[in-house]
């Protein structure tokens, strides 16, 4: 993948920036404590949130650890981000603009690393879990929450395909095999998965991204149109109409690395 | 630039690291450290690639680094100009 589709994340991820702090998506309370009770974070952690976005995460866990490294490839989102965490009244949270494929950070720095809803933007997914495992400490977690694909190829695509047309950033949701797959490759143990299944509107999420009025169309189109395993995935509702509405669906995938832990 | 220094937590800074040396092999046990310069610049002995801080935010890109490779720590402009 290219450079280009870096900068189209961070250009779109610069224009929508505020969007994604007050996204409900985004700061979900349930979906945060469940990322905090698979990691169980503990007073003296040293955490690192990349692709922080709207800085949700980051914020969740700052009041359970010692200190948390917010970071992400858009200015306007990191800004966004800062001004949301340290108008909440935290003091434990710093930030720097960093490429999730190449973090600027020395070997087995972090006790946690987390990174929520931004994988499927990123050119090339396994590099990030191989740069989030080389920071990690020996016997800490990477935490992951993103978008699934759905096993079946031909409803990947579909589904891939519908997200793309709402915004161009997004390179690819993967299957969870996939997931898995990139754990191990990156040395880590898998130890935890489950999926969400998360309900949209269609015009509030389209809106999210600027779509156009024709953007709009295209993907009520595609809602009606979806292949029978791609339209079980996506679950429609009144779709061609302003009540439109689909799911997508999330994995939490969790995997520590190798060695001992110390503290 | 003083403002600029002061608020960059120095937490951050001691585990910043260059995201091209800190891979090197050949440059000791703990590659790509970085150097605090004029209060808003992270210089890379080991790579030459020079960082800036903006606003108070390490713009840690690769892409932003190598720009200015060739131009002397002495000679980086204070403040940063803007991208």
């Amino acid at each position: 993948m290219t450079r280009n589709s870096k900068a189209q994340s961070q250009e779109r991820f610069n224009q929508y920036a505020q969007g994604y702090v007050t996204s409900k998506t985004h700061a979900k309370g349930g979906e945060l404590e469940r990322l905090v009770a698979i990691a169980d974070p503990q007073p003296a952690w040293v955490t690192l949130d990349i692709a922080t976005g709207g800085g949700h995460t980051a914020l969740r866990f700052a009041p359970h650890v010692a200190h948390v490294t917010a970071s992400d490839i858009a200015p306007n989102m990191l800004e966004a981000a800062r001004e949301f965490i340290t108008g909440q009244g935290m003091t434990n949270v710093d930030f720097q603009l960093a490429d999730a494929e190449q973090l600027p950070f020395e070997d087995s720095r972090f006790d946690l690393v987390t990174c929520r809803i931004a994988p499927h933007h990123f050119p090339d997914a396994g590099r990030f879990v191989a740069e989030a495992a080389r920071v990690l400490k020996p016997g800490a977690l990477l935490l992951v929450q993103d978008q699934v694909a759905p096993e079946d190829h031909v409803a990947k695509c579909y589904t891939n395909t519908f997200e793309q047309l709402r915004d161009p950033s997004h390179n690819q949701v993967f299957t969870q095999a996939e997931w898995v797959a990139m754990f191990q490759s990156a040395g880590l143990t898998v130890t935890h998965t489950e999926q969400l299944v998360k309900r949209h509107d269609l015009l509030h999420w389209a809106h999210m991204q600027g779509c156009t009025p024709f953007d709009v169309e295209q993907l009520q189109v595609l809602l009606q149109v979806a292949p029978p395993l791609a339209a079980e995935w996506l679950q429609s509702e009144h779709a061609g109409t302003p009540e439109a509405s689909f799911a997508n669906h999330h994995l939490i995938i969790a995997g520590r690395k190798g060695g001992i832990r110390t503290e | 630039m003083s403002d600029t220094q002061s608020v960059v937590d120095p937490k951050l800074l001691a585990i910043l690291r260059c995201p091209v040396a800190v891979h090197y092999r050949d440059k000791g046990d703990d590659p790509g450290k970085l150097e605090l310069v004029k209060g808003c610049w992270l210089v890379s002995a080991d790579s030459g690639y020079k960082y800036p801080i903006r606003n108070g935010l390490p713009i840690m890109l690769i892409s932003e680094g190598e720009k200015w490779k060739d131009v002397a720590a002495d000679d980086l402009p204070v403040p940063p100009p803007a991208e």
